[in-house]
């Protein structure tokens, strides 16, 4: 998927022993969204526009490790060591020996003269490399402005973790003009290091620029058009992750010495096998429980009491991801968890005076074909006209942001119907739901509509698999539990005039591991292609069937 | 039931005949279900009643089963007595005709007479067809009339063979036997030859009815292409997919040939296809009947064509299993199928490659002229770009044309080549020595017709075969001494050296001894064959006056295409200039040459060479007779189609003497755009030889082409910006005004900002602008390099003083090093004034380069006291992204600072980010706050964070734990302060930490008992141990 920017100017941060002044560009091609304020809550706001930064190159994938300079290197001394092995004979080691020694004092003379040579060198790809380290950013945040708060909202690298920074009119002096709005900012590496040196000493002005939207000219040299080719999974993650926002969750209430305690868990461990979730026990009236897995190592939140009405467990993996939150355990006050569900999304809200900082984690952390079938996140919840749609959203677009209510009161609607019209607009992108006041606020996430038809399923197994599951054609459930602590899973899949049975084997972190099917599709690629429509919707008719 | 097809046989006894009756009927009543009987008994005696058909079966199977029952009773004895009847008649009739063409000889004469009814007789059915077959092959014409008899008193294969001779020995008169087997035939093959000896004894009108019917058939889209005669198109549909329900694309092809029997456009069509398609299933079939039908008809040009392509490409499979239709089959099945998936493997290709050769011999060995029609028509065939690379293995040498199984046949049957056992590869057990002899089989035959071996020289793409026809030629000596001068002239050309070298034989035969006259030389320059050329370079400096007086030949050799050729044209060039009136007719010569060269092979890349070298004649020997030119042949030129022409032509009009005004203004403009950027270059230059009022007016245009992205451009306006600027100050201003703003944009070809930058230090270097120092502000700070550069030449003219110490600043961050250096000069020059303004002088640490930052720490160190920093400096500098300038800060910190005047320093480095800043802050706390409430409340932030790491930081941690504790002995109010730190950090579940500060909450409660309990302490329960006492 393309986007497109067109920035005037470049974002700065300017520093100088008295004040900072930060200065976004947004894109001028969106609707004029602009913002100048002074900041006054600096350190608060400091750590958490720095974790912020932190989510937009979070990375944690796995990276395999790099070999080409070893398999150089051997490639090189093969054939040497090959001839050292051969070399039985003594008499030819004799031979050797001299060579070899003589070899070597001409390697360290060579070594001695190429040193300066390979340490400009090296000196010199370095700095190719901090020049270019905006290449680094996915695409760039995205900045609200709205009549009582700002937002700042990105997405990470890694297509697994959403964080929003939103930030009451309070934490700002001296609020200009503002036009309210969405833009996206020109962002680069560089402003995290400037970003350090917020203090509260010093003034510190916060600019959504306006001045580009004066410019006229067109060929302003000023100008910086970027064109971003984000890939289809990027956007998927990031409308699944945040239309996940509005669905019903388990809310708890952590005190940050919790958080610290789980990131403690994470810093002095390293798993080598799975399971890797978290195992949250659930009961009413008691201290939420945490159990990290594989050790079961239990944190009992003993200041957090569960206020929910039925006791349950809430698995969720990707927990290395937490460590987002590091910095903002001595500024926040208490954090909110909103858990949608073992495997589904989950939120992490840090709550500072006038500020919230809102983690969302995906499923899991990587977005490959083990963990398919989150499609039904973007799945429409019921059905609305377009009528109906296109009124709730002109009422929101009125006020900006409003609950439900509100807008059934406007526009005269049922409440479920404007809730539904709401997730479509979530689950579209334009729309999104505010956790922490309960409000569903106006975002245009790109300045062009997403074609979300095109972005729901990531394969047409995927679409082929909501359609079994909504007609409900899996049948003959049986779950088996397997020794390594996965289960395995098989049905009979009732497609067209065919039937087939499916079987699916769940590792310990639920992640498919291997499958069976009688299928065309299972014979001709087995799981080189991903999982088969049949075992997708084995997964998803699970629940279903249970 | 209707009878189709009736057999009847006899086999005779010793006293008995016993008769067979085969026969094939249709079904009444159930049309396309048909059933075979048989009867067989004694003549006299009751017949036999059988039947092959417990049930009717369909048309295929029907005459599958008559076939096999022809067979199996020919097996037994059986046969037909009508074949053998009437042959008395032939004896009279094959006679006659043979006379008519040669003479017949031994062989033919032995043919007809086993076509005489006596000895008809005793051969049994393979022998006459092999008779036929044979009578085909000699074309006998006088077999034909009994041939005709013959026609279904055999076998299927007697039919087709003498459908195949019949139409071979083109007796018009057999056209209707003809017709009436194609429709009659018993099996599809025999059909087919049939409607092919058709066609090849029909007349013109016939075919072209035939065409008209094929044609009226084909499905709409390639009746419309045939309309419109579109071959494209038509070519288009042939390499396509099959698409048509009513006619395979196999089916069409054949029609295809059909057709081009009487229409030119479609054999032009089959031709250029042939050479292209794909030998695969589904089309091959067609390939293989077409390549019958050529070799039939004697159609050469086709049938080497195919020829040549068995050869070439390699077979589909080798394996004689194959897997298709999900099961593994049986190759040879799979192929009989009609609608195979396989086709050309292994087995097929061996057999089509042997059957050409077979072919070949059996006329060669009849000593038929024939022969060399059909080799020609392979040999044209053959071309290098298929050939295979010269390669050694085993001891086995092989060269270009050793897989080429016809090539070696013909070409090699008596050099010293060995072959496999299937004679598909050829080679050498020694390195391959080139062989003077003749090696090609039947050469008789190919001395008899000398004329064959020029046109192979004249058209053929193989040097292979350029060789062996020179070498045959060679031999003709009476062929040579006869060749035309145009033929000569034409061979010598020729890229294949072969060929040149034996023209170049002959041509020197018609003049040696004496010296060759200047045609003579002009073809030997022209010819590719070096020898040639050096020969008439040689006869050039024997006696260069002699060849310097001929115009054309100094032009020719100074245009040739050869470079050493060319260099001899400059040397004659020289001497021609010497005598009176050569130099304006070579010019003419030339003009000509330019005019026409666009038409020589491969103009686009010789040309240019040519003509950079023609620019160096006309600028020297030629020059006064170039500046003489007429004027309006070179604003021709301008016009040409070729880019290197144009140039030329603009470099030879900055010769004329003629004033550049007289260039019309179109044909300026035109070249202006020209798509070369090398020809833009040279207009440019023309340009510029406008007069310079005209000049002065066109400042824009002339600062459009400085900034042009082509560098031809630049170096053409480069004269004209030398001399204005020299003389028009208003010229001046504007240019650099024109040179700066493109400075400050990014460079759009390569080496034109190096470019601005010479002109505007170099001409332009005296502008009063230059000296701005606004003006070097700016370009040093652009990010654009060309700015950059400038910037760093111009900067040494400046003086320090000139700037604020900030500018110095971002001077020593500049990415140029003669830049920084210059700051850090300035900095030395008056580290007073950098004292004054400390704050915008720190900024050099904001640099990227080691060498600033190292500049800057040493010099900071040194030339700056106590009195220089502030609190806010340090601070400033100890809040630097860089770790260096961190580290520098904070030993100036500690340099300079005293326990009394900490407080605010460390009020304000405490809220620091990094770990490094938070321990060197907790080596201060005592100092800074130690015993204030007041100090301690504004330090809390730093206190939770430092507090909060996550598993880390244990040196600042310890540290700070036990500054509160300590803390909290001093007052209730600080007590009261720490249990609120300590109350939220307990629930950390790191255990030392946990005791520290439990152990902290404990020691609070104790001294403090009224403040509110943070903890309740429980005393544990005292456990009796097993074995104590009590």
């Amino acid at each position: 998927m393309r986007f497109q920017y067109r920035y005037y100017g470049e974002t700065y941060v300017s520093n100088s022993a008295a004040s900072t002044d930060m200065r976004f560009v947004p894109d001028t091609l969106r609707a004029p969204t602009h913002f100048v304020a002074n900041i006054n809550k600096h350190i608060p706001f400091r750590e958490a526009i720095s974790a912020l930064h932190d989510v937009v190159v979070a990375d944690q994938r796995y990276q395999p490790k790099d070999k080409t300079a070893y398999k150089e290197w051997v490639a090189q001394n093969e054939g040497m060591m090959l001839a050292q092995f051969q070399a039985r004979s003594s008499e030819l080691k004799e031979q050797l020996k001299p060579l070899q020694s003589e070899m070597r004092a001409l390697q360290a003379r060579k070594s001695k003269l190429m040193k300066p040579f390979y340490e400009a060198q090296s000196k010199y790809y370095n700095y190719l490399y901090q020049t270019n380290r905006e290449l680094w950013i996915a695409l760039d945040p995205v900045i609200t402005v709205h009549p009582d708060r700002v937002f700042f909202e990105c997405f990470s690298r890694d297509e697994s973790s959403y964080a929003s920074l939103s930030c009451s009119h309070n934490v700002f002096d001296h609020i200009g003009d503002f036009a309210c709005g969405t833009t996206n900012i020109d962002y680069s590496e560089s402003l995290y290091g400037e970003f350090q040196k917020i203090r509260d000493y010093k003034s510190t002005r916060l600019s959504i620029d306006p001045s580009g939207f004066q410019v006229k000219t067109a060929d302003d040299p000023e100008f910086i058009e970027e064109k971003i080719d984000v890939p289809d999974t990027w956007v998927r993650g990031f409308l699944q992750v945040s239309s996940a926002m509005n669905m019903v969750a388990r809310r708890l209430e952590l005190h940050p010495m919790d958080v610290h305690n789980f990131c403690l868990q994470m810093r002095r461990k390293k798993e080598r096998v799975g399971p890797r979730s978290i195992r949250f026990v659930l009961e009413p009236g008691q201290p939420v429980r945490a159990v990290f897995e594989p050790w079961n190592e239990e944190v009992v939140c003993r200041r957090s009491i569960y206020r929910g009405n039925v006791a349950e467990e809430v698995r969720i993996w990707g927990r290395r991801r937490l460590m987002l939150l590091e910095r903002l355990i001595p500024v926040a006050q208490s954090f909110t968890v909103h858990l949608m569900g073992s495997g589904l999304p989950s939120f992490w809200i840090a709550n500072m005076p006038d500020m919230q900082f809102t983690l969302g984690l995906s499923g899991w952390t990587a977005n490959d074909w083990a963990q398919a079938g989150q499609f039904d996140l973007l799945a429409p919840r019921g059905e609305i006209d377009n009528d109906s749609k296109e009124k709730v959203f002109i009422a929101l677009g009125k006020r900006w942001y409003a609950t439900s209510a509100q807008l059934a009161r406007d526009t005269g609607l049922d409440r479920m119907m404007v809730e539904r019209a709401l997730t479509l607009y979530t689950q579209a992108g334009r729309v999104v739901y505010d956790l922490v006041n309960e409000v569903y606020r106006l975002r245009e996430l790109a300045r062009d509509p997403l074609p979300l038809d095109s972005l729901r399923f990531a394969s047409p197994e995927e679409e082929e698999a909501q359609k079994l599951v909504a007609l409900h054609a899996m049948s003959g459930h049986a779950v088996e539990a397997v020794a390594d602590g996965g289960i395995r899973l098989s049905a009979l899949a009732k497609h067209g005039d065919r039937q087939y049975q499916v079987m699916l084997r769940l590792d310990a972190d639920e992640r498919i591991v291997d499958g069976a099917c009688q299928c065309n599709f299972f014979t001709f690629n087995r799981m080189h292609k991903g999982p088969c429509a049949h075992m997708l919707a084995l997964r998803m008719s699970r629940k279903q069937a249970a | 039931m209707k009878l189709i097809r009736k057999s009847s046989l006899v086999r005779r006894q010793k006293d008995a005949t016993i008769h067979c009756e085969i026969e094939l009927c249709e079904v009444a009543g159930s049309p396309g279900r048909y059933l075979v009987n048989l009867r067989q008994g004694r003549t006299g005696e009751e017949w036999r009643e059988s039947t092959r058909t417990p049930q009717p079966v369909d048309w295929q199977a029907a005459e599958t089963l008559f076939e096999l029952a022809l067979i199996e009773r020919a097996a037994q004895g059986f046969s037909d007595p009508a074949s053998a009847p009437e042959p008395a008649m032939p004896q009279s009739a094959s006679p006659a005709p043979a006379p008519a063409q040669n003479p017949p000889d031994a062989a033919a004469v032995t043919l007809l007479q086993q076509l005489q009814a006596a000895n008809w007789k005793k051969l049994d059915q393979h022998h006459r067809n092999r008779v036929i077959w044979r009578i085909g092959e000699r074309r006998l014409r006088g077999a034909v009339p009994t041939m005709v008899d013959l026609i279904a008193r055999g076998d299927a294969m007697q039919d087709y063979c003498l459908a195949w001779a019949i139409g071979r020995c083109g007796d018009a008169g057999a056209a209707i036997a003809m017709q009436e087997l194609h429709a009659r035939g018993r099996t599809d093959a025999v059909r087919r030859i049939a409607l092919q000896a058709w066609l090849m004894l029909a007349d013109s009108a016939a075919l072209q009815a035939h065409a008209a019917r094929l044609l009226a058939d084909w499905p709409a889209v390639l009746r419309s292409a045939w309309d419109q005669q579109d071959e494209e198109k038509l070519l288009a549909i042939a390499a396509g997919d099959d698409e048509w329900q009513s006619l395979s694309k196999a089916d069409w092809l054949e029609q295809l040939y059909q057709v081009a029997l009487s229409q030119p456009m479609a054999r032009r069509i089959l031709r250029t296809h042939l050479k292209r398609m794909r030998l695969r299933a589904g089309t091959f079939r067609a390939v293989r009947h077409i390549y019958k039908a050529a070799e039939m008809a004697g159609d050469a040009e086709l049938w080497g064509l195919v020829q040549q392509r068995f050869d070439t490409d390699t077979h589909t499979s080798s394996s004689q299993w194959i897997y298709v239709r999900r099961a593994y089959t049986k190759y040879a099945e799979e192929a009989s199928r009609p609608d195979s998936k396989v086709a050309y493997g292994l087995r097929t290709r061996d057999y089509l490659r042997r059957r050409g050769w077979r072919t070949l011999r059996r006329l060669g060995e009849g000593s038929d002229a024939a022969y060399v029609q059909m080799a020609l028509g392979v040999l044209a065939a053959m071309d290098d770009s298929d050939a295979g690379q010269p390669n050694a293995r085993g001891g086995r040498f092989y060269d270009s044309y050793s897989n080429w199984m016809m090539f070696n046949r013909m070409l090699r049957a008596h050099g010293h080549w060995l072959s496999n056992r299937h004679g598909t590869s050829w080679y050498q057990p020694h390195p391959i020595q080139p062989d003077a002899r003749r090696q090609e089989a039947f050469p008789e035959l190919w001395d008899a017709q000398p004329q064959a071996l020029l046109s192979l020289m004249q058209q053929s793409r193989c040097a292979g075969v350029h060789e062996f026809a020179a070498r045959a030629l060679a031999d003709n000596k009476g062929f040579c001494a006869a060749l035309e001068l145009d033929v000569i002239r034409e061979l010598l050309r020729s890229p294949y050296l072969a060929t040149a070298r034996f023209a170049f034989q002959v041509a020197r035969q018609r003049f040696e001894p004496g010296i060759p006259s200047t045609d003579w030389l002009l073809l030997l320059i022209q010819c590719t064959l070096p020898e040639a050329t050096q020969y008439a370079l040689d006869c050039i400096v024997r006696d260069p006056l002699r060849y310097a007086a001929d115009p054309l030949l100094v032009a020719t050799i100074a245009c040739a295409p050869l470079e050493a050729v060319r260099r001899q044209g400059r040397l004659l060039c020289q001497v021609a200039t010497t005598l009176p009136g050569q130099a304006p007719a070579i010019v003419m010569q030339l003009l000509d040459w330019l005019d026409n060269c666009a038409d020589i092979d491969d103009a686009r890349s010789a040309v240019p060479p040519i003509g950079a070298d023609l620019l160096w004649l006309i600028e020297n020997p030629l020059r006064d007779a170039a500046a003489g030119a007429p004027y309006e042949r070179l604003l021709q030129l301008l016009g040409h189609p070729l880019a290197a022409v144009r140039l030329l032509a603009c470099q030879w009009l900055t010769l004329h003497p003629a004033p550049t005004g007289m260039l019309p203004g179109s044909k300026l403009a035109m070249l202006l755009k020209d798509e070369d950027a090398e020809v833009r270059g040279a207009a440019v230059r023309l340009f510029g030889m406008l007069p310079d009022q005209v000049l002065a007016a066109q400042s824009e245009l002339i600062i459009a082409f400085a900034t042009s992205a082509e560098a031809s451009i630049r170096r053409g306006v480069d004269p004209v910006i030398q001399r204005l600027s020299a003389a028009d100050a208003g010229f001046r201003h504007a240019l650099l005004a024109g040179l700066l703003d493109a400075l400050f944009r990014s460079e759009t070809g390569e080496g034109m900002h190096a470019d601005l930058v010479a002109w505007v230090t170099g001409p332009l270097k005296g502008e009063q602008e230059l000296a701005d120092t606004a003006l070097l502000v700016r370009l040093l700070a652009a990010r654009s390099k060309g700015a950059l550069q400038l910037g760093a030449r111009l900067l040494p003219g400046f003086r320090h003083e000139q700037f604020d110490v900030a500018a110095w600043a971002s001077f020593g961050r500049n990415p140029t090093a003669s830049v920084r250096q210059w700051a850090f000069d300035a900095y030395r020059s008056d580290p007073q004034r950098v004292r004054s303004q400390m704050e915008a002088a720190l900024r050099i640490f904001d640099s990227r380069f080691d060498d600033s930052r190292e500049f800057a720490s040493a010099f900071f160190a040194e030339a700056c006291t106590r009195d220089d920093w502030t609190p806010l400096l340090l601070v400033n500098l100890c809040d630097h992204q860089d770790p260096a300038a961190q580290r520098f800060g904070r030993a100036m910190i500690t340099r300079h600072f005293d326990v009394g005047d900490v407080t605010e320093l460390l009020d304000k480095l405490s809220q620091h980010p990094s770990a490094n800043m938070q321990l060197f802050v907790s080596s201060w706390l005592e100092s800074a706050c130690a015993g204030d409430l007041h100090k301690l409340q504004r330090m809390e932030p730093y206190f939770l964070s430092v507090l909060s790491q996550v598993n880390r930081g244990r040196v600042v941690k310890g540290r700070v734990q036990a500054f509160l504790s300590a803390q909290a002995e001093l007052s209730e109010e600080i007590a009261g302060f720490v249990a609120r730190l300590f109350a939220r950090q307990v629930l950390t579940v790191a255990i030392a930490d946990k005791a520290q500060y439990i152990e902290g909450l404990r020691a609070i409660q104790q001294r403090y008992p009224e403040l509110p309990a943070a903890i309740t302490i429980h005393t544990p329960a005292a456990i009796a141990g097993r074995g104590s006492k009590t």
